[in-house]
């Protein structure tokens, strides 16, 4: 859709003209995604009419205005790590928010004011400075912090440490679909600063977003202030040549793979790791996934592939636990409460050393700074279907019942050559605030280049057998989960309707509920 | 190649933006983050290497239908530095940015889509072998009175190839002539082409100009087979890493070896035959320029395409070389600035393969003049948040627009180029 000349006007009045731009070109390079949900549509998706660059709150408010007017939508975009960061409608106005990459950290109080197009990375690296760590989401730390924790999931390997990031959020600055300005908790009182997000002043968190955000649906969140967590010893560094560099000594740091040949016994394990509160990260993936973060071409991943040795390593997924102590004496007390019960419960332990450098890295530069993940999300193939039930579940749910269903449903695909073989199990998990709960993604890898891919049918299929199993899918926001499970996004469609009246915001959630007819 | 051959790896962007930040690993600071010049100015994806290969693919599947100034300046106003090339490929199999942007640029300029500006160097390489168009009988001027061999007449161990950028630009005259009495330290004969020099080429490829560029390469193939010499030394990053990585990518060889004067030089205090006398009291950081480094990495000519592995494994058959710059020149300027007595080198914090770019590569300085001047700025900043004195080079591209900018926006850091130390720490004067 061509953008109205007046339209165009406006937002260049607005915002400069420089920060506009409706040339093909520049919104052709929009509409490309190649990575999560590729696989199932293709890699172009809807065109937006305009893409701007707002550099403020304020610009960002003039721009949802001008939308408002002239019956445009629009949707906020960071750094892109995603589908759901696209436009879904041709008449939506994509604001690149990458001019607003603000960061502060407050000290004493122990947050950080961060502003859409600032990382996760750069944040922990300012952070760390000061003896705090944030959350990392395990998309990786060129994810935005604020869109985690404010429109789109937000778990990660941290979490056992940091929580999923939605409980994170204090005082925020919210621009309505209307054009309003809002302001939550402490900042909407004079000069109480940023602290709280329950007061002085409204606390709507819940309703900001929901279980796992609106995905763009309820507006252009500017400002938040996250709350840090303790970064005991000195900041993370690394050194030394590409790919895998070489990560400075941390003293009192300890990372260690594990697997478990008895799945109830790696539940058990999990519990009680928990229950210890001694974690900074935790994270299960595959042997698969860890060689997709090791290869540096296809033929050197299908060698290794071939080889099998970290199959054999690791038959039945492995998890990376990773602290960071205060004290010669927590990390010596640490490290015994660890190995007692991954004895006890019949674990393996692996120092990453054992199986190479490169190895090492990855797991310390995944638990410090959720680096690889990514990789081993969407390499070899290029892309990459989650396979529902993706769960936030108790651990026992998520890994004694929705993972067998998952592998099981991959199965079928893979015979099929409907998805890449990597093995079945590859299952990525990370414990949630020390264990109450888990959340789990199955990465299901294909190549549209591959003339039977076919990995959105995976996606219904996934949610058919966790509703016909009762597991419960917990991530509605995903389109493809509406049609199964449509009274929790009911809530999510009419908390924007109230903050919505002319239908501006473009968020996949409520576009997919609509051509559902919800 | 041909746009078109690029279509996989086009399509196999993962949209992740790390083409525009260091690695996440080395970041130090929020502030020096950012990697790719051409984005962090204009701000928009496009102008990244993921946004320059989603406008390469929408091209190659004809999703558009006409060429716009706006995708021109996508395409253009990018120094090709490199960075995003490194950054990208350690996170994705798939996917050679630079090679795309270059094809890319290949492709509009077969379309008549051509930056007017370039057309001046292009003009000028075709009527006097150089890119300013400047007279070629005024090549060799800069080495008048110093004796030194002419290569049409006599063989020489070493060619001393010195570019368009200190032929032309006299104020590096004297540099130059520091060069050559430091190369005498090595005993061996030394001569140059003189007027009969010519342009590498580099600077014409990377405006997409393949077939000058080819031109180019096989004049200076021809006269250093001519010359009899055993190394070629420049002291231009530009051609170093024109000859390194163009030359062989695109099928041409040198029979010689390649040195940059800072490899050349950190071999003479190797072998003892240079000793420093004097002392420098100085604090300094250096600048990586890109094509000595991550672009200087040697370049190897690839001929395949991707094929399928096995169901959904897709790679380039044969094997194409991984480049991740590492095997640029890095450790040589160090080693040297090192070993001069009194200079104490702090690093910046974007370095070696992440190192910020100086600006005036890939045709910007000729015709992004804003974007040119920013770049040389932001890379000053970062030399001067070191706490250095100055900032050393070892590319007159890199010291003419550093030395430009800071002209125009003033501050007391000095810019060296490290032959300057070199011939000061040696007791020249």
């Amino acid at each position: 859709m061509t953008i109205p000349i007046e339209a165009k006007k406006a937002l260049e009045e607005a915002l400069g003209s420089e920060n506009v731009s409706d040339d093909p070109g520049v919104i052709e390079t929009y509409s490309y995604m190649n990575g999560l949900g590729s696989g199932a549509t293709g890699y172009w998706w809807a065109r937006p009419a305009c893409v701007v660059l707002p550099g403020s709150t304020e610009e960002v408010q003039k721009a949802v205005i001008i939308c408002n007017q002239h019956k445009l939508r629009f949707k906020a975009h960071s750094t892109g790590w995603i589908c759901c960061a696209l436009a879904t409608s041709k008449n939506c106005v994509l604001m690149d928010m990458r001019r607003m990459d603000g960061l502060e950290i407050v000290e004493p109080d122990g947050y950080v004011i961060t502003e859409p197009y600032a990382t996760a990375g750069e944040t922990q690296v300012e952070a760390m400075k000061r003896g705090y760590n944030p959350h990392l989401v395990g998309a990786g730390p060129n994810a935005s912090n604020l869109a985690s924790a404010t429109s789109m999931q937000g778990t990660g390997g941290t979490s056992v440490r940091t929580s999923m990031n939605e409980r994170n959020p204090l005082a925020i600055e919210w621009v309505l679909p209307s054009g309003e300005i809002l302001r939550l908790g402490s900042l909407e009182t004079p000069n109480a600063g940023w602290f709280c997000g329950d007061g002085p002043g409204p606390s709507l968190r819940g309703m900001m977003r929901g279980a796992a955000g609106n995905i763009g649906g309820n507006g252009v969140f500017t400002r938040i202030a996250l709350k840090l967590y303790p970064w005991y010893g000195p900041p993370y560094e690394c050194e030394g040549r590409p790919p895998f560099f070489k990560s400075k000594a941390l003293p009192l740091g300890y990372v260690r793979y594990v697997s478990w040949k008895d799945r109830d016994l790696e539940c058990d394990a999990l519990y009680r790791l928990g229950e210890t509160e001694i974690l900074d990260y935790s994270n299960r993936w595959s042997a698969s996934a860890l060689m997709s973060s090791l290869a540096i071409s296809n033929q050197d991943y299908r060698e290794m592939k071939k080889k099998g040795e970290l199959h054999k390593v690791f038959p039945n997924g492995y998890w990376t636990f990773f602290f960071n102590a205060n004290s010669q004496r927590q990390y010596d007390y640490n490290v015994k409460v660890f190995e007692h019960i991954i004895k006890d419960t019949g674990g393996t332990i692996i120092d990453p050393r054992d199986l190479g450098d490169p190895a090492y890295e990855v797991a310390i530069q995944n638990a410090v700074r959720a680096q690889w993940i990514g990789k081993s999300a969407y390499m070899p193939t290029g892309s990459n279907t989650g396979v529902p039930p993706l769960t936030y579940e108790t651990i026992d749910q998520c890994m004694k019942f929705s993972l067998d269903e998952t592998i099981s449903v991959k199965k079928e695909w893979i015979a099929k050559n409907k998805i890449y073989n990597d093995g079945e199990d590859n299952a990525y998990a990370c414990l949630d605030e020390n264990g109450h709960f888990l959340h789990v993604e199955h990465a299901a890898h294909s190549d549209w280049a591959e003339p039977e891919a076919e990995p959105l049918g995976i996606i219904l299929k996934g949610y058919g057998r966790a509703l016909e199993k009762g597991l419960g899918p917990a991530y509605m926001s995903m389109p493809a989960g509406w049609a199964k499970r449509s009274e929790y996004s009911r809530y999510m469609v009419q908390i924007q309707r109230m903050i919505d009246p002319n239908r501006a915001a473009d968020s996949m959630l409520t576009n997919a509920a609509e051509t559902m007819g919800a | 190649m041909a746009l078109s051959d690029y279509h996989y790896e086009m399509s196999h962007c993962h949209r992740c933006s790390y083409c525009k930040f260091i690695p996440f690993q080395l970041i130090k600071s929020k502030r020096f983050s950012y990697l790719c010049p051409s984005i962090t100015l204009r701000n928009f994806h496009s102008f990244s290497a993921g946004g320059r290969a989603a406008l390469g693919l929408a091209i190659a599947e004809g999703r558009l239908d006409q060429y716009t100034e706006m995708m021109k300046q996508i395409v253009f106003e990018c120094t090709m530095c490199g960075a995003c090339q490194v950054q990208c490929r350690t996170f994705n199999f798939n996917l050679n940015p630079i090679e795309v942007m270059q094809a890319l640029r290949t492709h509009f300029v077969e379309q008549g889509e051509i930056v007017p500006e370039h057309m001046f160097v292009i003009e000028g390489l075709k009527r006097e072998d150089n890119v300013f168009g400047e007279p070629k009988k005024h090549r060799g001027d800069w080495a008048e009175g110093l004796g030194l061999k002419d290569i049409s007449r006599e063989k020489v161990d070493v060619l001393l190839h010195v570019g368009c950028r200190m032929s032309f630009d006299d104020e590096f005259w004297s540099v130059l002539k520091m060069a050559v009495e430091i190369m005498q330290c090595s005993g061996l004969s030394v001569g140059i082409a003189g007027s009969e020099e010519s342009c590498c080429g580099g600077r014409a490829l990377e405006m997409g100009f393949e077939g000058v560029f080819n031109t180019f390469a096989e004049a200076m193939a021809g006269r250093v087979k001519a010359s009899g010499a055993k190394q070629v030394v420049t002291l231009c990053a530009d051609c170093y890493g024109t000859f390194q990585e163009h030359y062989p990518s695109h099928g041409w060889g040198l029979d010689a070896e390649v040195v940059h004067i800072t490899q050349f030089i950190s071999h003479l205090i190797d072998q003892g035959k240079l000793k420093f006398k004097n002392k420098i009291p100085l604090s300094v950081t250096y600048h990586d320029p890109c094509h000595l480094g991550r672009r200087g990495e040697p370049g190897v000519q690839w001929k395949g395409e991707y094929k399928r592995l096995a169901p959904h494994l897709f790679g380039p058959v044969p094997e194409k070389p991984i480049r991740l710059g590492r095997n640029g020149c890095y450790d040589a300027p160090r080693d040297i600035l090192q070993a001069i007595p009194g200079v104490e080198l702090t690093e910046m914090e974007r370095t070696r393969e992440y190192s910020w770019c100086c600006g005036a590569g890939g045709g910007v300085l000729e015709a992004f003049e804003e974007m040119a001047e920013k770049t040389a700025h932001e890379r000053l900043l970062e030399a001067e948040a070191t706490g250095a004195q100055a900032l050393v080079t070892a590319c007159p591209w890199c010291e003419r627009n550093f030395r430009d900018t800071l002209d125009s926006s003033g501050g007391s850091l000095k810019i060296y180029d490290i032959v300057e130390l070199v011939h000061q720490a040696m007791g020249g004067e």
